[in-house]
């Protein structure tokens, strides 16, 4: 995690710098054209905080620009309302209208398409309502009354004192966003972004951070509607409602670089100008199309050449001299097998309880009373061929599924229907058995991601480190998680669920596709982990690593259980013999043990193959 | 003030109206049905077209109904290159980057056409325009009937090519599974080409029905372009039956709202029916499209 504050006060220097040369340079003419790029500037580096950080396509953003300049405006009118405090409230209702939208496209985790058309259509119904309301104008728009008010910087002099104000405002926004960036929030931010599931898993209320993102960036934007309608003096539902308002922020923010803290300043401060330029210096039907033409040829070589944007180039550009520098030597820290807590006394009753559960999808029954019973400090092994269940079990634990019937309760209370960062708070923490990963994050930001669920900053880093040494991932700490090796990868996912301090850990087929020297690795690994205190519910293929495993193993086949029982005892059940292999007539059956290890390994080989 | 007759009239007007929103969503369906891409410069490619007619018709006298005739192969050209410069080198990056790039598309079209025609409104003069049929006390302009015949024909020529045809059959398979019709021996990229061609040049036709009564200016692009991304979000992404009864709704609505709120907050109704309907059915009308 890089520290973005250095390139934010980079950019609110060159905002003061700009503020202060282009007035007195450049005159009236480019004076405005500084306030116009500043204020796209400002609405892009908005607009960034839930399209770029959250990854959440917004077109609603004009919208919420509008609110805030009918908010202030309507009120200075009527009311004689102090722009200064419309300028809040529209800020405030800016972010209330986020929440409201945002909440069921986020409760139900739809598509970031349905999202950005949602918005859209958000956008749309306030073009036409507020056209169709007399009150406001109208499509003919409203004029503001009162254009000095004395809070209003009255004492400078129009433009420049618009510029001051302006400038203040968008260095304010960008060092908010450069703290934010590297925040607890603005980490939640991003790895929603990279992977929802992960994140979840890892603790994180996916829904809580995105709500924030949105309506953090609508009370941005609001406040920019607000000040626009006090610059220009009139707003009219085309001018701070329409929809080209919406895509020119995703298109300046695109062509910065989305996500970085300098996108939002370089793709306004490059095209806004350039734009203006062209508009002034052609004539006639040229002009008008001309800045749009150039707005979308930008995007458009953008995309197909440098798909992260300016800033992303600035940065491809670090990293290769960074790569050329030879890697900072790793500091040690902590013992080796600091990871996690004191070991807890196994008390070896009934610890996690699962009672009659069922899960139906439609037609498909996957799960038909399924009850089991696992003891703190046990390892306990679910198997089962494929479509038997498993994985479905594994969801209703750790929240990510709710079941049709049956409870599950964990030291008696109920985690069943409760959302997963909530489980994972109580104490389950799971893995994916294809591996989940925050695809631009590093190994150690990985593991940060989910620590920081729990634990302010400070202790949540040193907790990362614990965990990262206790599954032997410290020396990849730099590697961005892509790069793993499978057997890395599935380490990565059981420290990631370390790091949320489980006191139940669920390791969906984490030997699979292993070697047999990495699976002797892993086995050692979760041996060591039930020794420190841990329980362990894995669901495995692989029967020789369940066989020196796992204490008790649970059986299921079509959604029920056919088998539970000590691994020797269940490798000998008919019923799971059956299960496994069917039961071909007149052949007699093998030693069940070999049998059983025999059908599930090449089970693992096949899906190595693919 | 609101009569029965009145209501009526709406509805059909709707339904006739939604008939050719039916016909541009069903191009913009089927390319994301097989491509899994998303066209927000679909509306944009639709005024170039228009455009066509009207040049057609001002330069060579040609009637707007014949026009499709010179700008089908032409708009199949305009959609090959489309597709060879735009779509392929970014598939497979990503809805969004679909969105953000064709967005990019749109822009440049719009301010070509532009710099090229003005801003005004342009239209083709036919005398059809004022032709109407009256069954009943119920009044429709001819060419919309026309556009609706169209409309008819198109999606049915397309639903039978689909199911009847070889083609179709390999059209069909690559959209289900591009990696499996691929190792059944199906030259996908290729079919992806031409699907997203043909889908491009069929808006010809839905320009020279629409220019006999409607008008054309650089900005009616974005207008349609929204509108069909509503009806094939609306019908189920990549479900070509449900876009076009979502095109057959969303022109009822359209029209409904005018002629009961008759203001000019009368759109919301529709952007708001929408929202509503993507947010409590977000696989469409009939459940059969993918989630995107």
């Amino acid at each position: 995690m890089t520290s973005r504050i250095g390139p934010a006060a980079a950019a609110v220097a060159g905002v003061c710098l700009a503020a202060i040369v282009v007035p007195a340079v450049g005159g009236a003419y480019w004076t405005n054209v500084l306030i116009l790029t500043l204020l796209w500037v400002y609405l892009c580096t908005a607009w960034n905080i839930v399209g770029g950080f959250a990854g959440q396509m917004s077109f609603g953003n004009a919208a919420f620009f509008g609110i805030g300049a009918y908010t202030s405006t309507y009120l200075a009118a009527q009311t004689g309302l102090s722009p200064w405090l419309g300028m809040g409230l529209g800020g405030v209702l800016a972010a209330g209208a986020a929440l409201m939208v945002g909440y069921i496209p986020f409760r139900w985790g739809v598509s970031h398409l349905v999202f950005a058309l949602v918005t859209l259509a958000f956008d749309f119904a306030f073009l036409y309502v507020v056209s169709g309301v007399g009150a406001l104008g109208g499509v003919n728009g409203l004029f503001v009354t009162d254009q000095t008010p004395p809070l209003w910087l009255g004492r400078l002099e129009g433009r420049i004192g618009h510029l001051v104000l302006l400038a203040a405002l968008t260095s304010a926004l960008l060092l908010l966003v450069g703290w934010l960036h590297d925040s607890r929030l603005g980490f939640f931010w991003r790895a929603g972004r990279e992977n929802e599931q992960a994140a979840a898993a890892a603790g994180i209320n996916v829904l809580r951070v995105k709500q924030s993102a949105f309506a953090l960036s609508a009370g941005a934007t609001a406040l920019a509607g607000s000040f626009y309608a006090q610059y220009v003096g009139f707003i009219d539902p085309e001018s701070v409602f329409g929809i080209d308002l919406a895509i020119q922020m995703v298109l300046f923010t695109v062509v910065g670089g989305t996500g970085t803290v300098v996108g939002p300043v370089l793709g306004p401060a490059l095209l806004v100008p350039l734009g203006e330029v062209l508009r002034a210096y052609l004539a006639g039907r040229f002009a008008a199309g001309a800045h749009h033409l150039v707005y979308g040829l930008a995007l458009i070589a953008i995309l197909l050449l440098l798909p992260e944007g300016l800033a992303g180039l600035a940065d491809r550009l670090r990293r290769r001299r960074r790569a050329a520098e030879p890697a900072a030597a790793l500091q040690p820290s902590g013992g080796p097998h600091a990871a996690g807590k004191a070991p807890r006394e196994t008390a070896g009753g009934p610890f996690l309880v699962v009672e009659a559960v069922s899960k139906r999808f439609g037609g498909l029954e996957a799960l038909r009373g399924v009850s089991l019973s696992v003891a703190a400090g046990e390892i306990f092994g679910v198997i089962g061929p494929n479509g038997a269940g498993k994985t479905t079990l594994f969801a209703i634990l750790s929240g990510f599924l709710r079941p049709t019937d049956g409870r599950v309760s964990l030291e008696g209370r109920r985690i069943d229907g409760q959302p997963p960062h909530e489980v994972c708070k109580l104490g389950v923490a799971r893995t994916f058995q294809i591996t989940q990963t925050f695809p631009r994050f590093s190994v150690a930001e990985t593991v940060l991601t989910a620590a920081l669920a729990r634990h302010p900053e400070p202790a949540a880093r040193r907790l990362a480190e614990r965990v990262l040494d206790r599954v032997g991932l410290r020396a990849r700490g730099e590697a961005r998680a892509a790069s793993l090796t499978l057997a890395e990868q599935r380490r990565l996912e059981i420290a990631k669920a370390l790091a949320t301090e489980p006191r139940v850990l669920l390791l969906d087929e984490v030997m699979a596709g292993l070697t047999p020297v990495e699976m002797d690795d892993a086995i050692r690994l979760i041996g060591g982990l039930r020794d420190e205190g841990m329980t362990v519910i894995v669901i495995e293929h692989v029967i020789r690593a369940v066989m020196r495993l796992c204490d008790r193993v649970l059986v299921l086949d079509a959604g029920e259980v056919v088998g539970l029982g000590s691994p020797a005892e269940v490798a000998r059940d008919p019923r799971v013999i059956e299960a496994y292999l069917g039961a071909p007539p007149g052949e007699p059956h093998r030693s069940a043990a070999v049998a059983v290890g025999e059908g599930t390994d090449s089970a693992a080989a096949r899906r190595r193959g693919r | 003030m609101i009569t029965g007759q009145l209501l009526v009239q709406g509805l059909i007007l709707g339904l006739l109206m939604g008939g050719l929103y039916a016909l541009i969503a069903l191009s913009l369906a089927l390319v994301f049905g097989v491509l899994r891409v998303l066209n927000f410069a679909h509306g944009d490619l639709l005024m170039l077209a228009m455009y066509g007619v009207l040049v057609l018709h001002e330069a060579v006298g040609l009637h707007p109904y014949w026009s499709p005739l010179v700008l089908f192969p032409v708009m199949l050209g305009v959609g090959l290159l489309v597709f060879t410069l735009l779509i392929r080198p970014v598939q497979g990056a990503g809805v969004l980057v679909h969105a953000q790039l064709t967005l990019g598309l749109s822009f440049v079209i719009q301010s070509l056409a532009l710099m090229v025609f003005g801003a005004d409104l342009m239209t083709v003069r036919t005398g059809l325009g004022d032709m109407r049929l009256a069954v009943g006390g119920v009044v429709a302009g001819v060419p919309l009937l026309v556009a609706f015949g169209a409309s008819l024909l198109v999606s049915g020529l397309l639903s039978w090519t689909l199911t009847r045809t070889r083609v179709g059959q390999r059209v069909r398979a690559t959209a289900q599974d591009p990696l499996m019709a691929g190792l059944c021996g199906i030259d996908v990229p290729r079919v992806q080409k031409y699907v997203f061609a043909v889908s491009v040049a069929l808006l010809a036709v839905a320009a020279a029905c629409l220019l006999t009564f409607f008008h054309v200016t650089p900005t009616v692009g974005l207008q349609f372009s929204v509108l069909s991304l509503l009806i094939v979000v609306l019908g189920g992404l990549g479900d070509l039956r449900g876009a076009f009864f979502g095109g057959l709704l969303i022109g009822v609505a359209e029209v409904m709202t005018g002629v009961v709120f008759n203001s000019a907050a009368g759109p919301a109704a529709i952007y708001v029916v929408f929202a509503a309907v993507l947010l409590f059915r977000p696989r469409g009308l009939f459940g059969g499209g993918v989630e995107a």
